[in-house]
């Protein structure tokens, strides 16, 4: 579906507050979003919301083998998945180019920066490793995507842990958690990702812009780092001439983020851990919202009771063996089957009963021992047809008859052939 | 026969972009539905007579191209939706499954109707999911996952309110070996539970409508 | 039931808004009946209206819901208010339009619904074939809906039949945004407003106090399209960050105290 474009009123206020520091959500252009980070029950799941961007990320692993280039080292997957929730623009199961940047962009930040130690989830060298697999669902747009997908794809990330093996001569064991603890993954460090959007060719920053914002901006640069102070990666996606003193201000101002954000992952790493060490499973993302706000809703849990329904006993006698029989032609079928062929049909159910009745002598299983290709029964037709007009009150030997409905059925029988003289007449009309 | 609905929890229209949406729980089994529509439709999949229904339910971990609950979410809805009364238009609906405790197809379903519920657009009749499993002779509504993960028989049922206040099937989906016998109870005992869930829908919307009274 | 309401911000929730409760603890509000699609109106009140409004569809006899909201009925007309965000075009409802592009005779405008909508340069006041309207794409107009037949682009005019704008046409400046809307009342106040539909409608209805409550702290211009758009417009910057603010988020306040303390916040509060 289409989004309403950007009016001409829209983005002239929007500049104007911009420039004189005031921005529709009283921040201050410097002034990041409020960040909440949830993570699930499940382990390695977790939401992240930036104002009103929400992004939710689940990691799972698996065995498999290595590639031949690296035979000792795991390998992190990462998927973005864009659907019509989080914009009504996106299509489902659709990428699209803002979605190829933000895997291409993620792929960067979380594999190429190394923070996951990828030669401990080798198993076997060549054989064994695990993958990992990083599902990253955006769930709601309002600009600073990538942050709010990094941030949720890290503490996911942090929250994992993975299945316990022990390799054994032959095989690999692998344990369940009720067995052996599950182990976490080894992060070395985690890269936090800044949005900094530009404005007068880079002279002027606004930190964290929601999606309006950034429509009527000139630019915006993205910078990863981490909180020891490296620069994990620096990405623009618009062609900004920028200096490196602008560039400097802002990978500045994205290290400061960085330390805020590095102590609230690990804090909430750490409520979760000893939560569940306390063998408490916790809630995750059931819904805990207050029920004072008005457009929810709770229900308790509550017995339902039903009516007994009359339970008859089971019959035990199976029924015995019954050929396919057609009940119904199918009349919905508008168009499948042409009403020639339904005529035709009808026709050969028709003709098999008369023959089925007629025959009585031949029994059910000389069809089996019987059976006579095509070309031997023409020729055998041939030679009766020759004789039967030489003395067609001659006894014939009785020829097999295929009863199947798909092939027209062979009369080859005089005799037959004389009782029966309407079927003939239209079998030769069909065999035209 | 007896059984236990679990807690049912909802909140309506928290997200920014989508026209309607619903975060639904039962116990700890928690799911987000959007709907946005009736809106504009590429002219490749447009259909003149109808709306065209792009209906996708996505699990948290894996690929997401096809899923099982697609199919029976999207026969509810179009049977819910008089199709014919938006022609070239389109509606989209998602459900993401955020957290799966069991039962996560009836939950979708609920969603999917309370998305549609606080969307506002016009349609037939309210429907919702049960979900019904046999544990070794015994019927079991609204299962946990463990419950789940130890039957030998599911049938998730898609249920209408009909016009005269009682459930109507509008589909099923069975998994597992069922007798029309074991049917007949599981439908008997999903009755109940869909007319409970049917209030709550009412509860939620009357207060959502709250602001109105002056 | 008397509702009271207290508003609070908290920008570190999920939701943005919500409201606490005192006093009554069920929240049954009793004069209103809620009805979900699918549901059959017998209440007497309402059958002796003759004008079936928004929401109600007659089968037969039978009144059937086909969208979900409260019963509401005056002076023979009964209808539902339904709380929505995606406008469907109704004839005689008044929009705000943004241009995205000019072909041949018409402008083509955006105004939230699946199809485009077209106006005929001509359907402007003073409007000759050599003084066509200056309408660039990203201009917004204020116009009525007078055709709407659907699968086909509806029709726009910013004049009545007497040939006169009465309000319609460009909006210059100003600032515009989008809210809910609720489809509260039948009669379409023929003022300037643009809220979300649901909004939309109870701002410009006569027992909502918001607009004349802000009227006493700012100085402002306000119009409200029924496809959930309002243009504000004010003398400074800083007058449109607020006010814009306290009708977004006014959507959930009924109080009238709640709603001046609010105000005079906002009022006071440094951007």
């Amino acid at each position: 579906m289409r989004v309403p474009p950007l009016t001409i009123c829209e983005k002239a206020v929007i500049l104007e507050a911009l420039r004189s520091g005031k921005r529709f959500d009283f921040r201050s252009l410097e002034e990041f979003r409020d960040v909440k980070l949830v993570v699930g029950s499940e382990v390695g799941t977790a939401i992240c919301t930036i104002g009103n961007t929400k992004v939710m990320a689940a990691v799972s692993a698996q065995i498999a083998e290595p590639s031949s280039m690296r035979p000792n080292k795991g390998v992190i997957n990462i998927d973005v998945d864009l659907s019509p929730m989080a914009n009504v623009a996106n299509e489902h199961d659709r990428l699209g180019s803002k979605g190829m940047e933000l895997i291409r962009l993620l792929e960067l930040i979380i594999r190429d920066s190394r923070c996951i130690d990828v030669e401990s989830l080798c198993i076997r060298a060549g054989s064994e490793i695990w993958k990992v697999r990083v599902d990253v669902r955006i769930l709601d747009e309002d600009g600073s995507l990538l942050d709010c997908a990094c941030l949720a794809a890290i503490t996911a990330l942090q929250h994992f842990k993975r299945p316990n093996v022990s390799l054994e001569a032959h095989h690999t064991l692998i344990y369940s958690e009720y067995e052996k603890a599950p182990v976490p993954l080894n992060i070395y460090h985690m890269p936090i990702c800044t949005t900094i959007g530009l404005l007068d060719k880079g002279q002027m920053v606004v930190i964290d812009p929601t999606e309006k914002e950034a429509a009527c901006l000139d630019g915006s640069i993205v910078v990863a780092c981490n909180k020891r102070r490296e620069v994990c990666a620096l990405h623009q996606s618009t062609n900004l001439v920028l200096t490196t003193k602008q560039i400097e201000r802002c990978v500045k101002l994205a290290m400061a983020r960085a330390e805020a954000l590095t102590a609230v992952v690990s804090s909430i790493i750490k409520e979760d851990r000893q939560e569940r060490s306390a063998f408490k499973r916790p809630d995750g993302f059931a819904i805990t919202t207050p029920s004072l706000i008005l457009t929810t809703g709770t229900a308790a849990s509550r017995q339902i009771k039903a009516p007994v329904t009359k339970r008859e006993p089971e019959s035990s006698q199976r029924s015995l063996y019954q050929p396919s029989v057609i009940i119904n032609e199918n009349p919905l079928s508008v168009g499948s089957v042409k009403q020639e062929e339904v005529d035709e049909d009808e026709l050969l159910a028709e003709q098999l009963t008369t023959i089925q009745n007629s025959v009585g002598q031949v029994a059910v299983t000389d069809n089996q021992n019987t059976v006579m290709s095509n070309r031997k029964r023409e020729v055998e037709e041939v030679n009766n047809l020759l004789e039967g007009l030489d003395d067609s009150e001659e006894e014939e030997e009785i020829q097999t008859m295929t009863l199947g409905p798909s092939e027209p059925v062979v009369n080859t029988k005089m005799v037959v052939e004389e009782e029966a003289p309407p079927i003939g007449l239209v079998k030769r009309k069909k065999k035209k | 026969m007896a059984g236990r609905l679990r807690e049912m929890r909802c909140e309506l229209s928290f997200l920014k972009n989508a026209d309607g949406s619903a975060c639904f729980s039962q116990g700890s089994t928690c799911i987000w539905a959007s709907c946005s529509g009736p809106g504009d439709v590429h002219a490749s999949k447009a259909n003149e007579e109808a709306m065209t229904l792009d209906i996708s339910y996505r699990a948290n971990c894996g690929d997401n191209k096809f899923s099982v609950l697609n199919n029976i979410i999207q026969s509810t809805i179009s049977k819910a939706i008089n199709l014919e009364l938006f022609p070239h238009t389109t509606i989209a609906v998602t459900i993401h499954g955020i957290q799966d405790d069991g039962s996560i197809g009836a939950v979708a379903i609920n969603g999917a109707c309370f998305a549609l519920l606080d969307n506002g657009m016009p349609f037939e009749a309210v429907f919702c999911g049960v979900l019904v499993v046999r544990v070794k002779d015994e019927l079991i509504i609204d299962p946990t996952a463990k419950q789940e993960a130890s039957s030998t028989g599911r049938v998730l049922f898609a249920v209408f309110n009909g016009t005269d206040g009682h459930p109507e099937v509008c589909s099923m989906d069975a998994i597992g070996q069922w007798d029309f016998n074991q049917l007949e109870a599981a439908w008997s005992l999903a009755q109940p539970s869909a007319t409970a869930i049917f209030e709550f829908y009412r509860s939620v919307m009357q207060r959502k409508h709250s602001i109105d009274e002056h | 039931m008397f509702l009271k309401c207290i508003t609070h911000l908290y920008l570190n929730q999920l939701i943005l808004h919500y409201l606490l409760f005192h006093g009554n603890n069920h929240v049954n509000v009793s004069d209103m009946s809620i009805y979900l699609p699918g549901d059959v109106i017998n209440e007497p009140s309402s059958s002796d209206s003759s004008i079936i409004g928004y929401g109600i569809n007659l089968r037969g006899d039978k009144r059937l819901v086909t969208q979900p909201g409260a019963l509401r009925s005056e002076e023979g007309k009964v209808w539902l208010s339904v709380h929505s965000k995606r406008y469907i075009p109704q004839e005689g409802d008044r929009v705000i339009g943004i241009v995205t592009s000019k072909t041949g005779d018409f402008f083509r405008l955006d105004i939230g619904t699946a199809e485009y909508a077209m106006i005929n340069f001509t359907n402007f006041e003073g409007a000759t074939k050599r003084n066509r309207p200056n309408l660039k794409t990203g201009d917004i107009i204020y116009a009525t809906v007078f055709d709407s037949t659907p699968r086909t682009e509806a029709e726009l005019t910013c004049v009545d039949d007497e040939k006169r704008a009465r309000g319609m046409g460009q909006l210059n400046g100003g600032y515009m945004f989008k809210v809910s809307i609720l489809k509260l009342d039948m009669d379409c106040y023929l003022y300037f407003v643009q809220v979300s539909l649901n909004h939309c409608r109870r701002l410009i209805s006569p027992s909502c106090k918001i607009l004349l409550t802000l009227g006493n702290f700012f100085k402002f211009e306000i119009t409200v399209g029924m496809n959930g758009r309002i243009w504000i417009n004010a003398s400074t910057t800083d007058d449109i960050i607020k006010i814009h603010d306290i009708l977004v988020k006014s959507e959930l306040v009924t109080d009238e105290d709640e709603l001046i303390a609010m105000v005079q916040n906002n009022y006071t509060r440094s951007v």
